[in-house]
């Protein structure tokens, strides 16, 4: 199975190609992006729809798998950026013929990876020894990956 | 019966025959059509080959075919979208393109790149006639001519006539050599083209430009314009890098360094006996005017006034210099245009 995580921010995205089953994931790419410098905010948005068509076009993926924004975030502004991202990204993926595409925030992400359901718990209890050099992959890296790897069977 | 066009004016033509503007008569609607005598065409094992390559990268950076075929004459059709505003070389006519212009269109043309070379196709012919415009004005990549996925059998006398060596890459002394590293030189060479305007390249043979290009002296790199900002000359050099190896490794790596560049003002450049003035539009919504002139004691003195309209510009008094000899002046003007030009003024 074939699964793209994916981790956006304000000025970057991350993405992780995940394939595999549950117990042995297997990281086939990653790609760290930043947005282009000069773009207004359309225009970004439009980019991120050209990248996004591009990254699922031919690659049969099974699932998108988009880590959202935690709701506690209070900076509203940049929030409903990112909410624009991840709507972004979705709408590019379904064009692009991926029939499955979800948002989970840390505690889903947990809960589907066997814990309970406490985002905190990403970073303190689960054991990432399946994954190779799991420890030397970017905070954002390793979130692309955990989301993506928490859609597996 | 039989697909039939009525031919309304002549585009262009050249070595590989010519382009029509033609209105196909069945559907009534307007096309590009190319048309190519049979000895002309590279290919001479598949006369179709072009627009079959066209078929086979359908992106929306890539001219759209819409058919190919055999005149009653017995020359070649591609018959493909039209786009009236014409090609980048139309648009440019020998002069620099607004920075922010020339980056959104080797994007656009950067990113058909990537979705030609996932084909395994390399274009081999990227140079501003063979980027057009389409009508939002979105740069898109067409003349597939020599986009060949097999190389072996072709007219190599055919061949050799169409290259144009400007933008050949150093490596490249046959059609074998070609790869998508070449057309990563070629985007640089047309880049810089873009940004500097036809003036910056000198008209030299085209075996004399290959042989300096194969020392890295061609087009010249200290040939930028004052306002190119450092960083971005570094990109465009790194692309026409001699040595593939230390090139973009690809169209997407290096439409990514394209993207990440500040580019916040488009300058045009005027010159005069004594005097040189650069006009911006920021994308603050500002406008720009850096002078440089020369005093009636032979100094030099470097103004610089912004502005909310060109007709209600205030002089910057931090940014203007007089008194200066002339190598002061021209590296504090180009400090300013290119601080302006990174937002960082």
């Amino acid at each position: 199975m074939k699964i793209l995580g994916v981790r956006c921010s304000n000025s970057d995205y991350t993405t992780c190609l995940l394939s595999g089953d549950a117990a042995a994931p297997k990281v086939e790419e990653m790609k760290h992006v930043n947005y282009p410098n000069g773009y207004g905010e359309a225009e970004t948005l439009r980019w991120l729809r050209q990248e996004f068509q591009r990254l699922c076009n031919g690659q049969a993926l099974d699932e998108v798998c988009i880590k959202r924004a935690e709701t506690n975030v209070k900076r509203s502004n940049s929030l409903e950026a990112r909410i624009q991202a991840e709507a972004i990204v979705a709408l590019a993926a379904a064009e692009s013929g991926c029939g499955k595409v979800q948002r989970k925030v840390g505690s889903t992400v947990a809960k589907d990876l066997g814990l309970k359901g406490k985002a905190k718990y990403l970073q303190t209890k689960l054991d990432t020894s399946a994954i190779p050099d799991f420890g030397d992959y970017s905070a954002k890296e390793q979130e692309a990956i955990l989301v993506a790897w928490s859609c597996m069977e | 019966m039989a697909v039939s066009f009525d031919f309304r004016q002549r585009l262009g033509s050249g070595y590989f025959g010519e382009v029509w503007r033609a209105v196909e008569t069945g559907l009534g609607h307007e096309v590009a059509l190319k048309c190519i005598p049979p000895d002309k065409i590279v290919n001479q094992g598949n006369f179709f080959q072009e627009a079959q390559t066209l078929k086979a990268s359908e992106h929306a950076n890539i001219v759209r075919v819409h058919d190919t075929g055999t005149l009653a004459d017995g020359r070649i059709y591609v018959s493909m979208e039209f786009l009236r505003r014409g090609s980048v070389e139309d648009e440019a006519r020998g002069a620099p393109l607004p920075l922010s212009r020339a980056k959104r269109l080797m994007v656009d043309v950067l990113r058909a790149l990537t979705h030609a070379h996932d084909q395994q196709i390399v274009h081999r012919d990227i140079k501003p006639a063979n980027i057009l415009i389409g009508d939002a004005g979105e740069g898109k990549l067409s003349d597939f001519g020599l986009a060949l996925p097999d190389v072996t059998g072709l007219n190599m006398a055919q061949v050799k006539q169409y290259q144009y060596v400007l933008h050949l890459a150093p490596e490249v002394r046959r059609i074998q050599d070609y790869t998508p590293l070449s057309d990563i030189y070629a985007c640089g060479v047309t880049l810089f083209r873009l940004v500097n305007g036809d003036n910056a390249v000198p008209a030299i043979p085209p075996a004399q430009a290959h042989q300096l290009a194969r020392r890295g002296e061609f087009p010249p790199r200290d040939g930028y314009r004052d306002f190119v900002p450092q960083a971005l000359k570094r990109m465009i050099n790194m692309a026409m890098s001699v040595d593939p190896a230390s090139r973009h490794q690809s169209a997407e790596a290096m439409r990514h360094a394209l993207e990440q560049q500040s580019l916040c003002v488009d300058w045009v450049e005027t010159q005069t006996a004594g005097r040189c003035t650069w006009t911006g539009h920021g994308q603050d919504g500002l406008h720009y005017e850096v002078t440089k002139r020369q005093q009636p004691d032979r100094r030099w003195t470097v103004l610089t006034r912004k502005g909310p309209t060109l007709n209600a510009l205030r002089r910057m008094g931090a940014l203007c210099s007089t008194n200066m000899r002339k190598p002061d002046a021209d590296k504090r003007a180009r400090r300013i245009l290119q601080d302006f030009t990174k937002g960082r003024a």
